[in-house]
């Protein structure tokens, strides 16, 4: 199967990333060729197999309900690239989908 | 009409924990903001969730109250967008295996009452809050409600009208209330509702195409703005026309449900298993033993309220729609042996009250031994039940007790035949019309003496009393 | 002793100096800054090297009258783990000036046992990358051949050791980030169990394969860290509750008895003659310690780097979504609105590999592809897992496979062909897919001077006894003597 431009460029766009046509064709291209690889996944039957998210067999970690210290309100605003007051700020939202 | 309306309602309620979701922030409203966050409700790097054991049980207590199946596994997944208030731009959530499946709400609009079905109760964690400034073209973000434990509740599109959706959510209310699992404050956003909804003609089974109704601010405006939904796409129908699958604003200013850009195609979110948690498994055990642990619900609340203090069903209904209203009523009944009567001044002056100045039971000062104290007065006689009102409304705003309250302002009630005869005559003197009027066969004239002699009294004479002398004065034709 | 070359020492023979009071941790500190003032012109394995908060911490240290495991030892820290106020940036261009308001875990532990914390060290941005070419800052050159890569991701580490800018280090392993550059460099890198290291504050690439370890000169310097960082932390849902045993006790010259097995898959035709050749010498001494060898199947192994780069980069894409201009590090200029902000500081942002890679794994995760690639990937992961589980199950101790399949290759080779760069993990992957433990250590040198290193894989949190068998063989040796000449 191949990678179309207009696929990778959806994709970008889910991902929020803005690509240059260049990129678009490079990344096309590049796709192409390790999805090609990762196909021979096909080969093999697993049918009847369960999936593995977590290879520790680790279930039911919990935390109590307790508060800790929050950071304060410099310490959580200090890296912010722009901010008004107490608040990040951001430009205008578009609704958009 | 030959159409019905079929909705499904989505309720958000931010669940009532000392500590967030995935970590140890407080979960205050209305403090200065982004001072209850840390680097895991920020999403900053390297940052790790870890549940709250807290948000798990209540969301399985709600789910076992709405008959809901538990998962033999839990698990979270990752829903994926992006969005401002959002801050790893994905939020942690059930996709497959959520917390529950497959229960029920049943709701009070017809006889027997109609069922709707709960198809999932997950947990998941709340957003950021955006402010919008329209004339910077900027937003603020403020993360403190970021990482708020949320339940999502949805509904089968088992509701038939406004109406039905209005009673699911007073009942749902009500139940989380009585779960003491949230506050269900609408205005405070702990509590949300979206709904969906499509028309099909009457007797069909196939559903219509379905449009999402958000902004809905309080219970009576999703009432009101489905039926405006429903009324528009009627109109859309009969013309002729395809209803457009779309989110819509409600506007309640305006009246009217507002298109957001639609939306071609539904959000790819790329739900994958949160690698960041564990899996969650619940033995049966503990399950049934929560099972057993809940309270007392509404509904098996009201069916004990008629049978234990004989209240008609919909006295029960009133009373056990809020759980503290209950508690009231049924601490007043260890004090006062009159249940119905109890329940008459509840539903008529508390609530009265209540609504008109917009309270909530607990900002009001009276307490059930009180409204005890004060129907105990009324029934010695020592004032009458018009006057027992305006004493009320004095113990809401003092928390005083009846008895203080009528001493300090002179209240009791004037019984004795001897003063009241002395006003009577009073009265038929300064009248002579009214007794001549009466005298003629008009009824209405001795309500007025009545009302003199109240006067006099400052609304002190025993009404019954002073009705009963003043008739013999009078027909004696004195 | 002499104080200007305590560089070259080791971390065990330097507490052993400070125990005995012939010096203190500044002039360790002095010491390893004045070899890096040196030569890391010509490296270029770090990123931040602050002497004076080094010294600070070290004078600190001294006056302190408590002990600790680490107590003055300087230690490099991969750009992707945590320092509280100090610039981590994972040698991205989108994280420039991110000075996190926390230490990650495994910081406040060396931190609790007495460490200084020496200088952040290069890696290809995120994590990307088998050879330190994808850093926002500058390629790491290899110590024992400056015209080639140390490989990566924890380039800056494995170099910085290997040319005693660094008497220790810490990197970071997805899918062999510590184990590969570690035999590039020649020193030693372990990647723990999956849980035994706590992931809080180290900056995610795929959640469910990445782990913290340690970069260092010899065993038991790899020994001593491991158990400084290991541990189980309440604040990851993912680390495990089980005991850290004293990991020193494991250092023993024993293999009689022991049983390694040797995978047929992963000696393969077109591999590295004299990879091989190094490989097949040190089974000889392990036979000649009194262990059994055997040959195991391993027989999955050829989907690990497809399941990799499938479940790898999903996580990614998911992880990194999170670098979008709002709270931290870059923002484009002049954003017209979000999404313009999110696209254009992502678009600039990013180097290409980590666009590449959020692509792929933001196609395998989307609508329609979702069960043909990251659950088929899932599930072929469980294949693999279990592979190991039936060699471990039928009694073997550990498994010995070379860690890389080619010694270092010459800066630039593979940057055109991102698959022969993936292909470069090819042995390690396996061990990160399964959860398992592994180590990499010195087993020779090519013709031509360049490392190659050995990889000893054992069973979920039995890294003593790959210490055991890591620790016998170099006291059967002498690559992991040998320095590079700088």
């Amino acid at each position: 199967m191949s990678i179309k431009d207009d696929v990778v460029r959806y994709v970008a766009r889910l991902a929020r990333i803005k690509l240059s046509e260049k990129e678009v064709k490079l990344f096309a291209q590049q796709l192409d060729q390790i999805l090609a690889y990762v196909d021979k996944l096909k080969k093999l039957d697993v049918k009847d197999i369960p999936p593995t998210s977590h290879v520790m067999v680790l279930k039911n970690v919990f935390r109590e309900d307790q508060t800790r210290p929050s950071l304060t309100k410099e310490e959580v605003l200090k890296n912010a690239p722009q901010r008004k007051n107490d608040f990040f700020k951001v430009p205008r939202i578009i609704e958009e989908t | 009409m030959p159409y019905e309306p079929v909705i499904g309602l989505e309720v958000h309620v931010q669940l009532k924990t000392k500590s967030k979701v995935f970590c140890g922030c407080a979960t205050e409203f209305g403090k200065v903001p982004n001072t209850q966050t840390c680097p895991v409700c920020l999403g900053f790097p390297g940052a790790l969730p870890v549940l709250n054991n807290r948000a798990l049980m209540s969301a399985i207590r709600v789910a076992l109250a709405l008959n809901c199946t538990i998962s033999d596994l839990i698990k979270f997944d990752r829903k994926n967008y992006f969005y401002p208030d959002l801050p790893k731009n994905f939020q942690i959530s059930q996709y497959d295996r959520p917390l529950s499946y497959g229960g029920r709400l049943d709701v009070n609009i017809s006889n027997p009452r109609k069922r709707i079905g709960i198809r999932r109760v997950h947990l998941e964690e709340d957003t950021g809050k955006l402010l919008h400034e329209e004339k910077d073209e900027i937003s603020l973000i403020d993360f403190n409600r970021s990482g708020i434990p949320l339940l999502e509740i949805v509904s089968e599109p088992d509701i038939n009208s406004s109406e039905e959706a209005y009673r699911y959510l007073t009942m749902l209310k009500s139940i989380l209330q009585y779960l003491e699992v949230s506050d269900c404050d609408m205005e405070k956003g702990s509590l949300r509702c979206d709904a969906n909804i499509s028309l099909r003609k009457m007797g069909e089974k196939t559903l219509g195409v379905k449009t999402e109704i958000k902004n809905m601010n309080s219970f009576k405006g999703v009432r009101t703005a489905l039926e405006y939904e429903f009324e528009r796409q009627v109109k859309i129908l009969e013309s002729g026309e395809r209803i457009v699958q779309e989110t819509r604003l409600w506007n309640p200013e305006g009246g009217v449900t507002q298109s957001m850009r639609s939306k071609e195609e539904a959000h790819d979110y790329r739900y994958f298993p949160e690698p960041d948690l564990v899996p969650y498994i619940l033995p049966q055990e503990l399950i049934d033993m929560e099972k057993k642990a809940l309270p007392e619900l509404p509904e098996a609340r009201k069916a004990r309220f008629v049978t234990a203090y004989g209240l008609p069903e919909y006295d029960a209904d009133v009373l056990t729609q809020d759980k503290d209203l209950a508690d009231f009523f049924e601490e007043c009944t260890k004090y006062y042996e009159n249940p119905k009567s109890i329940s008459n001044w509840m539903m008529g002056d508390l609530l009265g009250y209540i609504n008109a100045n917009l309270l909530k039971l607990k900002d009001v000062k009276l307490s059930p031994q009180n409204l005890a104290g004060l129907l105990k007065e009324i029934d010695s006689g020592k004032i009458s039940g018009k006057m027992a009102k305006d004493v009320l409304l004095e113990m809401f705003k003092t928390g005083k007790d009846a008895r203080n309250i009528i001493e300090e302002k002179g209240l009791v009630q004037i019984s004795d035949e001897a003063q009241l005869e002395i006003f009577a005559d009073e009265a038929i003197a300064e009248n002579k019309k009214s007794v001549e009027d009466f005298l003629k066969g008009k009824e209405n004239a001795l309500m007025f003496l009545v009302g003199q002699v109240m006067k006099k009294t400052k609304g002190r004479a025993n009404p019954t009393v002073i009705n009963e002398i003043l008739r013999r004065k009078l027909s004696k034709g004195v | 002793m002499a104080k200007d070359n305590l560089y070259a020492k080791t971390a065990c023979e330097l507490l052993d100096e400070l125990n005995k009071k012939t010096i203190v941790s500044e002039d360790i500190v002095e010491s390893v800054h004045k070899r890096a003032q040196d030569i890391d012109k010509k490296i270029k394995a770090y990123v931040i090297l602050e002497k004076e908060s080094a010294i600070k911490q070290a004078k600190e240290s001294t006056l302190n009258k408590s002990s600790g495991k680490l107590k003055g030892i300087p230690i490099a820290i991969k750009d992707n783990i945590c320092a509280k106020d100090e610039l981590t940036t994972c040698a991205s261009k989108i994280l420039e000036g991110f000075k996190p308001p926390y230490n990650a875990t495994v910081v406040e532990k060396l931190l609790s046992e007495g460490a200084v914390i020496f200088g952040k060290t290069n890696m290809d941005e995120f994590a990307f990358g088998s050879s330190c070419e994808n850093s926002n800052y500058f390629p790491t050159l290899n110590p024992w051949d400056l015209e080639r890569i140390p490989g990566g991701s924890s380039g800056g580490s494995a170099a910085a050791v290997a040319a005693d800018e660094a008497i220790m280090a810490l990197g970071s392993d997805t899918g062999g980030s510590i184990r590969q550059p570690a035999a590039l460099c020649g020193v030693v890198g372990m990647k723990p169990t999956y849980g035994r290291v706590s992931r809080y504050g180290l900056i995610a690439f795929a959640s469910s394969l990445d782990q913290i370890g340690p970069l260092t000169k010899d065993v038991h310097d790899a020994a001593l860290l491991l158990g400084v960082i290991a541990g189980f932390d309440e604040r990851d849902s993912t680390s495990v509750k089980e005991d850290v045993p004293n990991y020193l006790d494991f250092l023993v010259d024993d293999v009689k008895g022991m049983k390694i097995g040797i995978p047929k898959e992963y000696f393969v035709p077109g591999m590295d003659v004299e990879v091989e050749g190094a490989i097949r010498e040190a089974i000889e001494v392990f036979k000649k310690s009194g262990a059994e060898i055997r040959e195991v199947c391993l027989p999955h192994t050829e989907y690990a780097v497809p399941v990799y780069y499938i479940i790898a980069t999903a996580e990614a894409s998911s992880n990194l979504a999170r670098f979008d201009g709002v709270q931290y590090g870059y923002r484009c200029s002049d954003a017209e609105n979000v999404l313009d902000m999110h696209e254009r500081t992502r678009g600039e942002g990013f180097g290409p590999e980590a666009k590449r890679r959020i692509i792929l794994g933001t196609y395998v995760l989307s609508s329609g592809y979702y069960e043909a690639y990251y659950l088929r990937a899932q599930k072929v992961r469980t294949l693999i897992m279990s592979d190991f589980e039936k060699v471990f199950n039928s009694g073997f101790d550990c498994i010995l496979t070379p860690t890389s399949p080619t010694p270092a290759f010459k800066l630039g080779e593979r940057l055109d062909d991102p698959l022969s760069m993936y292909l470069s993990d090819i042995f390690t992957i396996s061990v990160n897919l399964a959860g398992v433990p592994a180590i990499s250590m010195p087993c020779g040198f090519t013709k031509s001077g360049l490392p190659i290193g050995m990889q000893l894989i054992g069973k979920p949190f039995d890294e003593g006894m790959l210490f055991r068998a890591a620790y016998t063989y170099e006291s059967n040796t002498d690559w992991h003597k040998r320095s590079p000449k700088l």
